[in-house]
């Protein structure tokens, strides 16, 4: 198990080189001059070949390529071009209203997906589940951009329950700022876990011994909750973290719709200005945390599924 | 195994507790002397030497201030500096400074820092990128900015409250560009106390204006609070809160929740707010010293330089049919290069107007009968900008239908079209241009003369150059004001460009906020601003 993890682990620092190198060629192949955008229409040819001197545009790809990696190896990925903070600063300030909503819209998508999920397989057939199955759908079907600017028209303008977007510097005034934000990330995760949980709860109760386990007296909702639940669990714990992943690197659109100071917003801000330094640096971030991600489900399937890490192990020698 | 459905329900339980727990109403309406409104993007920067962005411009305006300052009239008018004489033919400068004036920090204003203040904008270890625009005419600016002069052998103080500026010529506009941020003054102390260099801590941010800089978050919002002794008299806010609103949608739902009492609108929120019966009555429009125009670059393409194709290009485009979908058709059409409001804006000049069949016949004569031999044109604008494309779409349209040529539309990333634009390698390019300064200069020559810093388009009439010199020049406004009009005038007869609408910005503005300011730049420093009945 621990030379598992471990090879696992050391196999991400080339992923992210790989994903480094893919970030800087694309940079050089996209249109656009982040010194241009930076000294705007007045600027000489002159201050433009001065300006990208000083931020050492004008050396050799590899040579730059070279540079970052060595600092990104030392958590130092430079000055952002037009943010007067380092990269770094940069990345410290915003990642956690990230992962704040990705882990609060992962607890709601997980808690009310399981909870759904499981009235639905065991209600298999009937209305609670045919309502679930269309819910599921609707809810794999909506985009984020309609369902934010929805739900702020009823529950924010039309309501005024919560706010319409921002964000509060005091951890106890950000209530009405989450809401919102958390159910528009959780309702994708929400459908997805429902319906594994579902169809993996339905192969599972029509089996032998969870009749066995009734017929020795075992209560209903024992039955559901210590043997089926359990032996479905596999499947939904691997929706759990992919979906995690995807909350963790996909806020972008619902960031910016709410005003939210988080990594998602920021990218985007850079690839607008061609930032290069933020882009680079939040890239590797988000493809860190995917990774990190689906290796910490692996592990955990491994740990609940014995026969997951006999396999993985025979496989990997 | 009860365990386990009890841990499932309170997290429900949780969830719901949440949910209603987290509702709280305040900050709703009128707040007791604050303004909010938002900035629609991070301030780039917190140093009024480096700011470039007019929307940060605005936030550092009620923070710092110069010599000078814009008048509701839109004129330079005394603001630091009491008053002034202009000596030695126009080339010498002696600002009075104000007695009396603190800065944030409680520090006294004199000459001496407007010294320091001009010369750390124009050294090379600041590197400020508005330096070469704003200040050049300084005799020295240029050397200290290359890092050849260790000051700026044109700024001195010649007493504790008197200063003198030297330019290189005389330039009757010198005073409008001491209106920009650039020059504007600063306090030693603070930026040595904060570890010198480019402003980036709230600490360093000391200036002598109506507002003090209190709270800096580049990612959420900016918070600005009033100056106890502002030498104008203490403002009437108390403070302004300006949270980072980038959505346009989402400002205009902050302001419709009543989060927000001022915001700046797109052309989809106008549209909406028209439709809304309760903030039609709030919707602002205001005009602002911007062009929007379509040039042709007579260096690229040949026949350009054939006034006749020139002018068959202006009369086959209908302008009017651009402004209807424009802005909801708010914005004002474009006959002249001045906008309205600056001296030189010319109501009485007509330009080419639409005439389909008189551009056919031009064209005809000047070889291109129904378009035929013509080459295929590209028109470059930049990408991601409805308006403009919608622009570009007008006029491919027209000049295929009433010319028979044809272009192919060049959305461009800002950033590679700027390139291309500063090469002068675009050959037909649709560009916005938005004043730095309130004077007909910044238009006809920066924009159209020969040796104009914006010419990128290779126009070139010696005449329009001589009369633009004399005007640059000339001290006394009447005479000032008669060569810029003479050499508009020759500039709209030749058209090297087409000017098609002049800017016009809309905002929504809470009735209970009274007492804004405005000059044709934007809103004054809320210095008389103030909510009503609060």
């Amino acid at each position: 198990m621990l030379s598992y993890a471990l090879k696992r682990i050391l196999l991400v620092i080339p992923t992210l080189i790989f994903v480094s190198a893919l970030t800087f060629v694309a940079a050089e192949l996209a249109p656009g001059d982040p010194i241009q955008i930076k000294l705007g229409e007045r600027a000489t040819p002159a201050a433009v070949a001065q300006l990208k001197h000083e931020y050492g545009l004008d050396r050799p790809l590899l040579v730059r390529f070279g540079d970052f990696l060595w600092g990104a190896a030392r958590l130092d990925f430079g000055r952002s071009y037009f943010d007067t903070r380092t990269v770094r600063q940069i990345l410290l300030q915003n990642y956690w209203p990230t992962a704040m909503l990705a882990i609060l819209a992962m607890l709601v998508a997980s808690v009310v997906g399981i909870f759904l999920g499981t009235i639905a397989a065991v209600a298999a057939g009937k209305w609670p589940d045919r309502l679930a199955v269309v819910l599921s759908v609707a809810g794999l079907g909506i985009p984020n951009f309609v369902l934010a600017p929805i739900l702020v028209l009823i529950f924010a303008l039309r309501l005024q329950w919560y706010e319409v977007a921002g964000w509060a510097d005091n951890f106890s005034d950000l209530g009405p700022y989450l809401v919102l934000p958390v159910i528009v990330l959780s309702v994708r995760p929400l459908a997805a876990i429902m319906r594994l949980t579902r169809s993996s709860m339905i192969g599972v109760l029509s089996q032998d011994f969870i009749r066995t386990a009734r017929a020795k007296g075992v209560s209903w909702t024992g039955v559901v909750v210590r043997h089926a639940l359990r032996n479905a669990a596999t499947p939904v714990i691997i929706g759990i973290g992919s979906s995690f992943g995807y909350l963790l690197t996909g806020s972008f659109i619902t960031e910016t719709v709410f005003a939210i100071p988080g990594l998602g917003k920021r990218a985007i801000e850079a690839i607008y200005q061609r930032d290069y330094p933020v882009i680079q640096a939040t890239t590797i971030l988000f493809a860190a945390a995917f990774i990190l991600v689906n290796l910490a489900v692996d592990l955990v399937q491994a740990r609940i599924d014995p026969r997951v890490r006999l396999n993985r192990d025979g496989a990997t020698g | 195994m009860t365990r386990n459905i009890r841990l499932f329900m309170m997290l429900i339980a949780a969830l719901v507790l949440l949910l209603t727990a987290c509702t709280k109403k305040q900050g709703i309406g009128p707040q007791a002397n604050i303004l909010r409104y938002p900035l629609v993007s991070s301030p780039t920067k917190i140093d009024p030497a480096m700011v470039q962005d007019g929307d940060t411009i605005d936030m550092l305006l009620q923070v710092f201030e110069g010599l000078v300052k814009w008048s509701v009239d839109n004129k330079p008018v005394p603001n630091l500096a009491e008053s002034w004489e202009v000596l030695n033919g126009g080339t010498l400068y002696r600002f009075k400074i104000r007695q009396g004036v603190k800065f944030h920090n409680g520090d006294d204003l004199t000459a001496e820092d407007f010294v320091y203040s001009i010369d750390r904008a124009c050294s090379k270890a600041l590197g400020s990128e508005t330096t070469q625009n704003y200040l050049y005419d300084i005799v020295g600016a240029r050397e200290r900015r290359e890092g050849n002069a260790t000051s700026v052998s044109g700024v001195r103080a010649t007493g504790k409250y008197t200063l003198e500026i030297q330019i290189d010529q005389p330039k009757a506009y010198f005073l409008a560009k001491l209106t920009y941020p650039n020059s504007y003054v600063v306090s030693h102390r603070a930026i040595k106390a904060a570890g010198g260099g480019e402003m980036t801590k709230v600490e360093a941010v000391v200036g002598t204006g109506p507002f003090k800089l209190t709270t800096y978050n580049p990612d959420t919002k900016v918070i600005l609070s009033a100056f106890e002794d502002y030498h104008g008299g203490k403002p009437k806010l108390q403070g302004i809160e300006r949270p980072i609103v980038k959505d346009p949608q989402t400002r205009y739902d902050l302001y419709k929740q009543g989060r927000v009492d001022l915001i700046q609108m797109d052309k989809a929120e106008v549209k909406a707010a028209e439709q809304d019966p309760e903030l039609k009555g709030q919707i602002r429009y205001f005009e602002r010293p911007g062009i929007y125009y379509v040039a042709m670059n007579q260096g690229v393409v040949p026949q350009f330089q054939d006034k006749r194709v020139r002018q068959a290009f202006a009369m086959a485009i209908d302008k009017d049919a651009i402004i209807a979908a424009a802005l909801e058709g708010k914005v004002k059409r474009a006959d002249c290069i001045v906008p309205p409001g600056i001296p030189g804006y010319d109501p009485t000049l007509k330009g080419y107007e639409f005439k389909p069949d008189e551009a056919k016949r031009l064209l005809a004569a000047a070889g291109y009968p129904d378009g035929r031999g013509f080459p295929k044109l590209t028109l470059w604008f930049r990408e991601s900008r409805p308006d403009i494309l919608h622009v570009g779409e007008v006029v491919q349209e027209e000049l295929k239908t009433n010319l028979g040529v044809i272009v192919e539309l060049r959305p461009t990333e800002w950033g590679a079209y700027l390139n291309e634009y500063n090469n002068k390698a675009l050959p037909f390019l649709h560009m916005r241009w938005m004043a730095d300064y309130l004077d007909p200069q910044n238009f006809l020559s920066t924009l159209l003369a020969t040796y104009g810093g914006e010419n990128k388009f290779n126009y070139s009439s010696p005449k329009f150059d001589n009369l633009c010199r004399l005007g640059d020049a000339e001290q006394d406004p009447e005479k000032r004001l008669k060569y810029y009009q003479q050499a508009q005038r020759i500039a709209i007869a030749d058209v090297p460009w087409i000017p098609i609408y002049f800017q016009r910005d809309a905002e929504l503005i809470r009735p209970y906020v009274q007492g804004i300011q405005d000059c044709l730049l934007g809103h004054l420093p809320h210095v008389s601003t103030y909510i009503e009945g609060q």
